[in-house]
């Protein structure tokens, strides 16, 4: 290499002193600003290079061998020369540099890919025609960032310009857009985990730019938490993103990067604790977030007890999670939208990532899937050996346990031209566990979906999406004394939709959005069926319920002023259940019960038994300070027309989905929002303030001692309840320097009541009382720092309160056994949940041509054996009648009250 | 380095659970009306007893509710007083009918109290009752506090008992009495008496309820419901190997239920058996069946329980899995200390 380089400086040198013992100040045209024509085919860029000097005398320079497998398809009409070279070396492994006004010396990048004069070497790109110098005031500087080694995309990375401190964040795309004064400018380019690029442009006119950015070291695919933009050009709040590149930074349980926990470190976003699955968002429960794996939703999101979520890190593009001013395109969940965008895959060659833990590994593999390098694949997967592990734990409850997963998922992302491009997503996971009881549990997702998008025009832009999930349940029941009673209970539900959206962007300023989405669903509520041949178990099955959910959506994002944008958007929903099925009526007098069941409707196949709709108005409006800063508002009204059925804190195995019916009402949210943000320093700090306050309609609770599974009257067991949630959120981030992390607070309440004028109906007297998800005060705080170019220290903080809990008040005696009266629903509290963790990783070498780079990181989680709560219960305990224990007692549960130390060999290649 | 491997193993120690009591601030509400009433056939074993729900951290005993008018009350017939034995304790007289529906009545100054209807159901029967060879995986705590399991060779009990319109669930408690014998060592003169004793043992795990399966077939009878499991190595029980075993008294007491009563207790029975999980259903408030008729915004917790009743006694003698099970019925019925010994002779009731 350095050869080559001696040569081109050589070249170069040559080439200036001739320059200047011949020098004549040429009076002729710019050579950038030489127009040319001329149509390739495949053909080999010496081509391009022969026309351009036959035709207008210019002279390139370069060696054979670094062009000889470079070929051109493009056709140029009176093309500016900056732009045709901008062109046909995007993306390709040579640069160049124009020479006086007479030559271009073509030289090609570093191994690494960077400049082979070296990174950052001043060079000033050319946007626009030099001829139209001067004419445009301003203009915008739109293109891509990429990973320079790997052309992947970088989503989240910063673009920003030092003289007007404008800056903006790349999108799942890697995409950015920056309307700039012209002239010459400086734009830095930043992302974490990557060396920051300076680059000079003199802007011009509106123009197309990639930038490639280089890893600082070679840390392996990670996940980091990006927050919003730094001057986010559309009215939308309330979103997290994240993005595939430092959630290893993040010390977390197993030394497994996990988007959820990560996403519980952000303001606004709880967990009930540890092994608990999903998440809460802004007080709501779990089954009101939508969760899309490229479009198909997840019913569960987690694996192991929750110790996993569904999402294989590796696999992950990014994600976006909007708590609030949710898109009108999106519905179907009220609390919630979690989109998880999956790698497309690498274009240029074939990628392996990895990891080997404790108790699980995981692979992914990426490449091409065709020889033109336009399409790409990726598959990965994840298995456990925990049960092994569980055998050597002290604690006899897990001994006697069984708990496997293992989860596949692939992508293909085919181009068929660079306005045409269709994505096809699967995945399939498998979990089983029991917890030291006859009963195993089984759960199963199932997911596809196909995306085709397609720019009919450069304004117009067609996407559309078909998605389909599977989500079983499954407990086998089985009976260690008489097997002929062992049972299979299972439930399902399957879900189908098809969603079409144009996107139409008349200016710059401007994207309307319109479409419509479809969703079937068809729920199997409970199967029962014997396991054994001979059984005295009788088949029994829920009836399945079958619905649909249409939507017609539009929004109009448009910004007024530089300083004043908005977002106005629409959604009509209806749902409809269908027959065949059995709606029974119960009198209207009476708490519905069995026996004040009073009549019954029969309604035949395809014969709509109920119908819900409504409109559903989001509207979004972002003022930008001449201080900087941006005040934002948002108010949204959502519909959740399927409910999980569960009376447990958490999601479990048993749980089940049913649709609105007759009986049980849809949940309806409207929420409001309003956040200031910021991003002192040149971008370097993100600092944001939201409060929200979210109205609640028609929440599922249960009646006292209600019987869930198997019900074919679940509706005399069911309450409807209202209820409020508010909250304030402040997040605070250092996006850069060798110590950066974030600092995020909530103060949140969510509160419910029942009404209804039977007391049977009523929990508390009906009177307001805290959802099982209050907690009203939530600290986090994330913290990396780069010891060396080698090592790294990550380290969080989680600070919350603990989750209410109902105790036992009083008690009494029923012959030796002594029972207990509970409190009012929720009326006491858990103690404060706090926990440290830490890590520290260590890359195994830094040298960028090495194909094989791994790295080794050593995590604690719970440094200083906090022995958090995870359950407080009351039980009679029998075994300790010869101790001198109490039988009767209250007891806290702890699952993780040490520090547990893990180690990870995390590697790609 | 096996070894190291698996200490390591120990220190990266995945579910390091740990369960310790919780003593939380908790109200002090004011207590409330409790009723425990158990009605059988057996009249000298029937009573009501009132009470006042405590603190959940009193030490004290129940207050009891004294002075009250408590009636049980037979639906269409006569109502019988009862009669404050002790402080709280209201006796009765009254044989329940089979068939016939009966209520409790409690007035305690200006309220009233009831009970719901409770139809009183017909004389409990089991059909079978036999054993079966079982082995139970348990768990042991090593001197470290490391649990080890290990499994325990022994017979399962097992009754069976019909299901008709009138009687479909019961409740068993049982009790099993180890006969034991000991030789001491002669030392000098004659041999020393023999020594006889027996033992009380006790299944303490709530109550054992039995009643038609859900999704059964089979909805006309109770089968292979299981009572209890000895194991064959009767050192489970006397803790010392000197000690010779003679054979199991068993004593079932047996309850026919009503469906609501056969419910309540297992509400009670899902209350005990907590584990913390997660998956725990959402605590319950455990309700009987007695209300308030004159207030209703007075609770009374507790339940009139109406049950047919009979006490069945089995002889069993282990030996071991190849051996037969020596098993038979008892037809005397006397009362039985909880533990004790002789020196010399065995008890009168000694089998």
């Amino acid at each position: 290499m350095k050869h080559f380089q001696i040569q081109v400086l050589f070249k170069a040198f040559f080439l200036i002193v001739t320059f200047l013992l011949s020098a004549h100040l040429s009076h002729s045209q710019d050579i950038q600003e030489i127009k040319v024509t001329g149509s390739f085919t495949k053909a080999p860029i010496q081509e391009l290079f022969n026309s351009i000097e036959k035709n207008y005398g210019i002279r390139f320079f370069y060696k054979e061998d670094w062009i000889k497998s470079v070929e051109v398809t493009k056709t140029f009409t009176n093309e500016p020369l900056i732009q045709v070279m901008n062109q046909i070396f995007a993306g390709k492994s040579l640069i160049f540099k124009f020479f006086q006004n007479n030559s271009v010396f073509i030289y090609p990048k570093g191994a690494d890919g960077r400049n082979g004069f070296g990174a950052n070497e001043s060079q000033i790109l050319v946007i626009g025609d030099p001829l139209n110098q001067g004419r445009y005031q301003k203009a915008k500087l739109q293109g891509r960032v990429l990973d320079g080694k790997s052309e992947e995309v970088l989503t989240g990375a910063v673009v920003y310009n030092t003289e007007t401190r404008l800056a903006t964040t790349t999108d799942a795309k890697g995409k950015y857009a920056l309307e700039l004064p012209t002239g010459e400018l400086h734009l830095k380019i930043s992302f974490l985990g990557y060396e920051d690029l300076n680059q000079s442009v003199r802007l011009i006119q509106n123009g197309n730019t990639d930038f490639e950015l280089f890893e600082q070291s070679h840390a392996i695919a990670e996940v980091t938490v990006v927050g919003e933009d730094a001057k986010a050009t559309k009215a939308q709040m309330s979103m997290i993103k994240m993005t595939a590149i430092t959630l290893k930074e993040l010390p977390v349980l197993m030394g497994e990067a996990d988007l959820i926990k990560s996403m519980v470190m952000m303001p606004g976003v709880q967990s009930t604790g540890e092994m608990s699955s999903g998440f809460n968002v802004r007080g709501g429960n779990t089954d009101q977030n939508l969760v899309l794996l490229d479009g198909a939703p997840v019913f569960n999101t987690t694996h192991l007890f929750g110790f996993f979520s569904m999402i294989n890190p590796d696999a992950v593009q990014d994600v976006t999670l909007f708590k609030g001013g949710i898109p009108a395109s999106y519905g179907e969940r009220i609390s919630s939208v979690m989109d998880v965008q999956l790698k497309e895959g690498r274009k240029e060659n074939i990628g392996v990532n990895g990891g080997i833990g404790l108790i699980n590994s995981r692979l992914t593999i990426e490449g091409p899937l065709a020889k033109n390098k336009k399409s790409s694949f990726m598959i990965g997967g994840r298995s456990t050996y925990s049960d092994w592990l569980l055998q050597q734990t002290k604690n006899p409850t897990f001994m006697n346990s069984v708990a496997h997963f293992y989860d596949v998922n692939g992508s293909a992302n085919i181009e068929f031209g660079p306005n045409n491009h269709l994505k096809l997503m699967g995945y399939l996971s498998s979990d089983v566990f029991n917890l030291n009881s006859d009963a195993l549990y089984h759960y199963d997702n199932l997911l596809g979906s196909i995306n085709w998008k397609l720019n009919l025009s450069k304004k117009l832009v067609s996407n559309l999406t078909m998605a389909y999930c599977k989500y079983n349940t499954k407990t086998d029941q089985q009976d260690p004394i008489r097997p002929q009673d062992d049972y299979t209970l299972k439930s399902n539900i399957q879900y189908g939709s098809l969603k079409y959206a144009l996107s139409y962007f008349p200016t710059d300023r401007q994207r309307i959005n319109a479409g419509f989405q479809a969703i079937g669903y068809l729920i199997k509520p409970g199967d029962i069926v014997p396991t054994q041949t001979t059984s005295n178990i009788v088949s029994e099955s829920l009836r399945e319920e079958r619905s649909s959910e249409m939507a017609l959506f539009a929004d109009d994002d448009f910004e007024i002023s530089e300083k004043l944008a908005f977002n106005t958007g629409l959604r009509y929903t209806r749902f409809m259940n269908f027959g065949p099925g059995i709606v029974y009526n119960y009198a209207t007098n009476l708490p519905k019960s069995q026996a004040t069941l009073i009549d019954s409707t029969v309604y035949k196949s395809g014969n709509i038994i109920k119908m819900y709709q409504g409109f559903e108005p989001r509207i979004a409006m972002k003022y930008n300070f001449d201080q900087g800063g941006s005040l934002k508002l948002s108010y949204q009204r959502i519909h959740q027309f399927i409910n999980q059925i569960s009376n447990t804190a958490v999601i479990s195995p048993a749980d089940y989905w049913k649709a609105a019916d007759q009986n049980v009402a849809p949940l309806i949210n409207d929420q409001i929002a309003l956040g200031f943000f910021k991003s002192p320093d040149k971008g370097k700090f993100e600092t944001s303030v939201e409060v929200y306050y979210k109205k609640l309609q028609n929440l599922l609770e249960y009646k006292n001692g209600a019987q869930l599974l198997m019900n074919p009257h679940i509706e005399t067991d069911l309450l409807l309840a209202q209820g409020y949630s508010y909250g304030v959120e402040l997040f605070a981030k250092k996006n850069t320097g060798r110590l950066n992390g974030w600092i995020s607070y909530t103060y949140s309440r969510t509160f419910r009541k029942t009404d209804s004028k039977f007391g049977d109906e009523t929990i508390n007297g009906g009177k307001y009382y805290p959802s099982v998800y209050d907690k009203p005060h939530d600290l986090s705080a994330v913290m990396n720092y780069k010891i060396s170019r080698r090592w790294r220290f990550s380290g969080n903080f989680v600070l919350s309160s603990g989750r209410p809990i109902t105790l036992p008040e009083q008690k009494y005696d029923i012959g030796a056994n002594q029972v207990v009266v509970y409190s009012d629903r929720n009326k006491y509290r858990m103690p404060p949940y706090h926990r440290m963790d830490v890590s520290i990783t260590f890359d195994e070498n830094l040298r960028k041509k090495r194909m094989w780079k791994g790295s080794w990181t050593f995590s604690v989680y719970n440094l200083y054996g906090r022995k958090n709560p995870y359950s407080v219960f009351y039980r009679k305990d029998a075994s300790l009648q010869s101790t001198n224990k109490e039988q009767y007692a209250i007891y806290k549960l702890s699952i993780i009250g040490v520090p547990v130390p893990s180690i990870t060999y995390n590697f790609k290649f | 380095m096996c070894k190291k491997l698996i200490y390591l193993t120990y220190l990266l120690i995945l579910f390091t659970s740990c369960e310790e009591y919780y003593t939380p601030a908790i109200d002090n509400i004011d207590g409330q009306l409790v009723v425990d009433a158990q009605i059988t056939n057996v009249a000298t074993g029937n009573y009501v007893h009132l009470t006042k729900t405590r603190a959940f951290y009193a030490k004290l005993p129940a207050e009891p509710v004294m002075g009250a008018k408590v009636e049980l009350v037979e639906i269409n017939g006569s109502s019988e007083l009862g009669n404050e034995n002790g402080a709280g304790y209201f006796t009765f007289y009254t044989i329940p009918v089979s068939g016939k529906n009966y209520k409790l009545r409690i007035t305690i100054g200006k309220d009233t109290y009831e009970s719901e209807v409770v139809t009183m159901p017909p004389l409990p029967v089991i059909t079978n009752f036999y054993t079966a060879h079982r082995v139970e995986k348990v768990y042991k705590t090593d001197g470290y506090g490391v649990p080890t399991a290990h499994e325990v060779q022994g017979r399962e009990i097992y009754i069976d008992a019909p299901v008709t319109s009138a009687l479909s669930h019961y409740r068993f408690n049982t009790r099993s009495i180890i006969e034991w014998s000991y030789n001491a060592p002669s030392t000098s003169g004659p041999p020393p008496p023999t020594i006889y004793g027996w033992k009380s043992i006790y299944t303490n795990s709530g109550f054992n309820l039995a009643g038609p399966k859900k999704f059964s077939a089979a909805t006309d009878k109770i089968e292979q419901h299981p009572l209890l499991m000895l194991s064959y190595n009767a050192q489970e029980y006397l803790n010392t190997d000197s000690i010779i075993s003679h054979g199991w008294i068993l004593i079932i007491d047996q309850y026919g239920t009503s469906t609501g009563s056969f419910e309540y207790h297992e509400k009670l029975n899902s209350q005990f058996a907590a584990d913390g999980s997660l998956f725990d259903p959402i605590q319950t408030q455990i309700y009987g069946n007695i209300t308030c008729i004159t207030d209703p915004s007075k609770i009374a917790f507790g339940y009139f329980d109406l049950n047919s009743y009979q006490q069945i006694r089995y002889f069993m003698n282990l030996s071991g899995p190849n051996s037969p099970v020596e098993l038979r019925r008892l037809f005397r019925f006397p009362l039985i200390p909880d533990e004790g010994q002789t020196v010399g002779s065995y008890p009168s009731w000694w089998e």
